[in-house]
């Protein structure tokens, strides 16, 4: 097994992987929301119950919705997703602190937007998205479970480098 | 003056008992003599040198009669002790008379051992044939054992003993060494201990005292772990070959490192 690196920053295959498993994430969130509307809708009106058939934008939307809610959340408070803790990346300003909700709110959306954005990585020569860019922030290899108040309370001027602590 | 006066007349008697056995010789020889003297004390005037010699002859002969008297109580005293011994019995009147618990407080009995050389004593001692004669066995079947143990206080016997400088002269190799394992093993009756045992209970109390649950989460964190460790690092070498083909057909310039801030 490779050592842990040292906060460079995570390549597209890596990046890939996370976003497949966040997807799986947010596909079993958008099921479980599914599933409680209809068990509230079950608790509601037992004789009428029918399961939900929503349409497929309003799929869509609200898959939409709760991905986006789901990045912000996450990159907003630890700059990591499930599946950015799964493989040990995180997603950092180029300051090298968490991003912030406005910011994070954004990348979400032309995450959710505009996914193919990622694939960018592989032709970048600092590894950076095309959502990267916009947003101006980075991903970073970092294998501790450590939480993302961390990432800016190390380094003066909070340019703290995550993963660097014991 | 006393006594020379006992002289004077004792060797005056003396005096006339010589002439008395010296029958009519000393008699006619010295009756004039004797007459003058008499009369010569009768007058109150007695010659000294008579007297001197009378007193010389007195105590010659006192000396002689007690020395005489003295003989002759000493053979007297002896055959009569001799005699009464014949006749009395010593040990019984003693027996009988004597308070022989009052002469014994007053022997100073350490001042009788002080001055006793025990060691010529015991030089002295035939000790082989003492113990020869002694029947050790009688008297060791007479001895009460069990009151002499019970007697015993072990506790302060055992506190006196230093177990450890005991332990340490105890060669535990050696005593190892002779045992035989096999020989003891056999005697074992593992079915007798084992019914003995609760090995339900036993094997409660271990499941317990083990932490399961808490064992088979960290072992599956563990094994977890080493999972997504694994996925990490291939991911990472994936990162690499991606960059370094990109590179390539992108004519870059080559780079060995994961792209740094």
């Amino acid at each position: 097994v490779t050592a842990p690196p040292d906060h460079g920053r995570a390549g597209v295959v890596t990046r890939l992987l996370a976003a497949v498993a966040d997807t799986t994430a947010v596909a079993l969130a958008a099921a479980l929301l599914y599933l409680g509307t209809a068990g509230a809708r079950f608790a509601w009106s037992p004789v009428s119950f029918r399961w939900p058939q929503p349409t497929q934008v309003v799929s869509v939307v609200v898959a939409g919705l709760v991905a986006t809610g789901y990045l912000t959340i996450a990159w907003a408070t630890t700059g990591r997703t499930y599946g950015a803790g799964l493989l040990g990346v995180r997603v950092l300003s180029t300051r090298y602190g968490l991003l912030g909700w406005a910011r994070s709110t954004l990348r979400a959306l032309a995450c959710v937007v505009f996914p193919v954005g990622l694939l960018w990585t592989a032709v970048s020569p600092t590894r950076r998205s095309l959502q990267d860019i916009l947003v101006g922030s980075v991903v970073v290899y970092d294998w501790h479970r450590d939480g993302g108040a961390r990432a800016t309370a190390r380094e003066p001027g909070g340019a703290a480098m995550p993963g660097r602590g014991p | 003056m006393d006594e020379r006066v006992v002289d004077a007349a004792l060797g005056a008697v003396a005096g006339a008992t010589g002439l008395a056995v010296g029958l009519a010789r000393p008699f006619l020889a010295g009756t004039g003599s004797l007459l003058a003297a008499c009369a010569r004390t009768a007058r109150g005037s007695p010659p000294d040198r008579w007297v001197t010699a009378m007193a010389v002859r007195g105590e010659q002969v006192r000396a002689g009669l007690d020395h005489a008297v003295g003989e002759l109580c000493r053979r007297l005293l002896l055959r009569a002790v001799e005699a009464a011994l014949g006749v009395l019995d010593l040990t019984e009147l003693a027996r009988r008379h004597l308070d022989l618990d009052a002469l014994a407080i007053g022997i100073d009995i350490d001042a009788v051992v002080s001055r006793a050389d025990l060691d010529a004593v015991m030089s002295r001692v035939d000790l082989d044939a003492v113990v020869s004669r002694v029947n050790l066995d009688g008297a060791v079947a007479r001895v009460d054992l069990d009151a002499v143990v019970a007697r015993v206080d072990l506790d302060a016997v055992v506190a006196r003993v230093d177990l450890d400088a005991v332990a340490s002269r105890i060669d535990l190799d050696a005593i190892a060494k002779r045992v035989d394992p096999d020989v003891v093993i056999a005697r074992v009756d593992v079915d007798a201990a084992l019914a003995r045992l609760d090995l339900a209970a036993i094997a409660r109390q271990v499941i317990d005292a083990v932490d399961l649950p808490e064992i088979l989460r960290q072992s599956t964190g563990t094994v977890a772990s080493e999972a997504v460790r694994g996925v990490r690092a291939e991911g990472m070498n994936a990162d690499e070959a991606v960059a370094r083909f990109v590179g390539r057909l992108l004519r870059r310039p080559r780079a060995d490192r994961p792209v740094l801030p």
